[in-house]
């Protein structure tokens, strides 16, 4: 991975609230023209690390920077070319979604009514009620068109579908890829690997702080267990099984094996080879199970 | 676009937050100006009866110097004259009252309120410093004190035209001039202390105590001899000691109470850009 294209750059980003360690050592980068997906149970430091990013809170030790620069230090540079969705949206709700676009493309010292207008329509947002009347997931869609708007090269957003119709989540997806075909750079948190799947072109898996893993969805994918069932002419002996490389949770039942298996078929096939093989099955378990596997525990979804 | 328009732009960039802040307050504003200019009325429209009864006096002058001291900032008291009357009325507790909870409201509401509504993150995330945040909030705080101050001002004028009080348009400038910096004063402490700490109840908390202390130290240092070397510190005293409204403001007061305003803001300032959002 090429560092110096890097939009957002952590380093040994940590952040500790007394003897409490919300971030612990995160490194990670994200190109332009990606969406990272940003994975982790509830509380294991996803919110902390896109406030760190957009410098409301200072890093204990390491940094964040966004284009080279110290979310800290220069945060007001920063804020110049990055949309941002709170995790824990709460905008002033006597004003419409207009006023407050207005109000901020002020602060950012350009007018970009016309994206607004083309941005509502698309994700379907009343525009001109104020935003206390509005539903949570309309709320939400106020929130994801305010982060959007303006056209940021960088977009920071902390569970944006939470709360969205599906429909309305596809268009959003559809407005990230455009993005990101032009050359935007996204760090997407989720704790629904599902939603992670359809937009992420890498997923970072942090738990307690720190990085579990990162890597590209087609690995992600590799890594998906099979479940696989085959049926035999005659019993196999018992044990004819064990210690194949990549076979776990093998139950041999007479004629039938069922047993999961990660990684490369073959071992699988070189072994059965030496039996009369009547039926075989084999399917992927979704990658939401292989999310949980990681964990080494359910997530609180 | 040109350079002038340009310029202008940039301007307005600058000015949004303090403009936002002012298109915010508007209906508690009106609604404050309502009340200022209704107990303006309400103290001219008693001032006749206050006028022809000498009684009112001689039973104030009875009264102990204690009680005295904590009702007229200057311990004195003249009620033959609207100057002397209103001094007591509405100088001595209920107008720097009312325009320090005003201010304390609106200067705890302008970073910590926010902050603690969720909408200070979203403000924050467009490119403005935070320091410049503060600064136009407080400027938006001091406008509004202004147009308040105004409002009774112009209250004051009409019903003294009315009522045949004979105040001076000097005098009556003094006066609100005195209240509207009393309220800067209690009104920065609270913004920079919710700055500075991030918690409105603080923010309320510290500017009460900080408004009442004032007050107190004012009214007991004329009885008690061991406070007197500490009377000069008191924004009250500095200001509202004197009777403005029958002797005019004490510029180096005023100045003295503005700057200290100034450098809670500056101080604010730099604790706010230092700290972490809650």
């Amino acid at each position: 991975m090429e560092s110096q294209s890097a939009v957002i750059r952590l380093e040994s980003l940590t952040k500790r609230y007394g003897r409490v360690m919300a971030l612990d050592g995160l490194s990670m980068e994200v190109l332009p023209g990606e969406v990272l997906g940003f994975l982790g149970p509830n509380g294991a430091g996803k919110t902390t690390t896109l406030r760190l990013l957009m410098g409301y809170l200072r890093p204990t030790a390491g940094s964040a920077q966004v284009r080279g620069l110290d979310s800290w230090r220069d945060r007001v540079a920063v804020h110049a070319r990055t949309g941002y969705l709170p995790g824990d949206l709460r905008l002033w709700p006597r004003l419409s979604t207009r006023a407050i676009a207005g109000h901020l493309a002020r602060l950012r010292g350009h007018d970009h009514d016309l994206d607004t207008a083309d941005l509502a329509k698309r994700l379907d947002v009343d525009l001109d009620r104020p935003v206390g009347e509005l539903s949570k997931g309309n709320r939400q869609k106020a929130g994801v068109l305010l982060a959007l708007a303006g056209d940021p090269d960088v977009l920071l957003l902390d569970e944006p579908t939470s709360g969205l119709d599906p429909l309305v989540q596809q268009e959003f997806h559809r407005v990230l890829r455009e993005r990101v075909e032009a050359g935007a750079a996204v760090l997407l948190s989720s704790h629904v690997l599902s939603e992670v799947e359809r937009v992420a072109d890498r997923v970072a898996i942090i738990r307690s702080g720190r990085l579990l893993m990162l890597e590209s969805l087609a690995g992600l994918r590799e890594r998906a267990r099979h479940t696989v069932e085959v049926r035999f002419g005659t019993p196999p002996p018992p044990g004819a099984f064990t210690g194949v490389p990549g076979i776990t949770d093998v139950r041999l039942d007479g004629c039938l094996l069922r047993c999961s298996m990660q990684g490369v078929v073959d071992p699988l096939i070189k072994a059965l080879g030496k039996y009369h093989v009547v039926d075989l099955n084999s399917h992927e378990e979704d990658l939401e199970d292989t999310f949980v596997a990681l964990y080494g525990e359910v997530t609180s979804q | 676009m040109s350079a002038v328009t340009a310029a202008r732009a940039g301007a307005s960039r600058r000015a949004e937050i303090g403009l936002q802040a002012l298109r915010g307050g508007r209906r508690a504003l009106a609604i404050w100006a309502a009340a200022f200019a209704g107990l303006i009325a309400m103290y001219a429209a008693f001032w006749p009866s206050i006028r022809d009864n000498n009684q009112w006096r001689e039973l104030f002058d009875t009264l102990p110097q204690a009680y005295r001291a904590m009702f007229t900032a200057s311990g004195t008291l003249n009620l033959s004259t609207p100057a002397g009357y209103l001094g007591i009325e509405l100088m001595g507790i209920l107008g720097p009252a009312l325009i320090a909870i005003y201010a304390i409201t609106a200067g705890s509401a302008a970073i910590a309120g926010e902050e603690a509504a969720g909408g200070l993150e979203v403000t924050l995330s467009a490119p403005i410093s935070r320091g410049l945040v503060l600064a136009q909030r407080f400027t938006a705080v001091v406008v509004n004190i202004a147009v308040l101050m105004t409002v009774t001002g112009i209250t004051l004028g009409i019903f003294s035209a009315l009522m045949d009080m004979r105040l001076g348009e000097a005098a009556i400038a003094s006066a609100v001039t005195a209240l509207g910096l009393f309220g800067i004063f209690a009104g920065a402490v609270a913004i920079a202390a919710g700055a500075a700490t991030g918690s409105a109840a603080a923010a309320r908390g510290l500017a009460a105590l900080a408004a009442v202390a004032s007050y107190l130290i004012n009214g007991l240092a004329q009885v008690t001899s061991a406070l007197r070397p500490v009377r000069p510190l008191s924004p009250f005293y500095l200001l509202l000691g004197n009777e403005p409204l029958a002797h005019g403001l004490r510029v180096t007061g005023a100045l003295a109470v503005l700057a200290v305003a100034v450098v809670l803001i500056l101080c604010g300032g730099i604790l706010f850009a230092r700290r972490d959002l809650h």
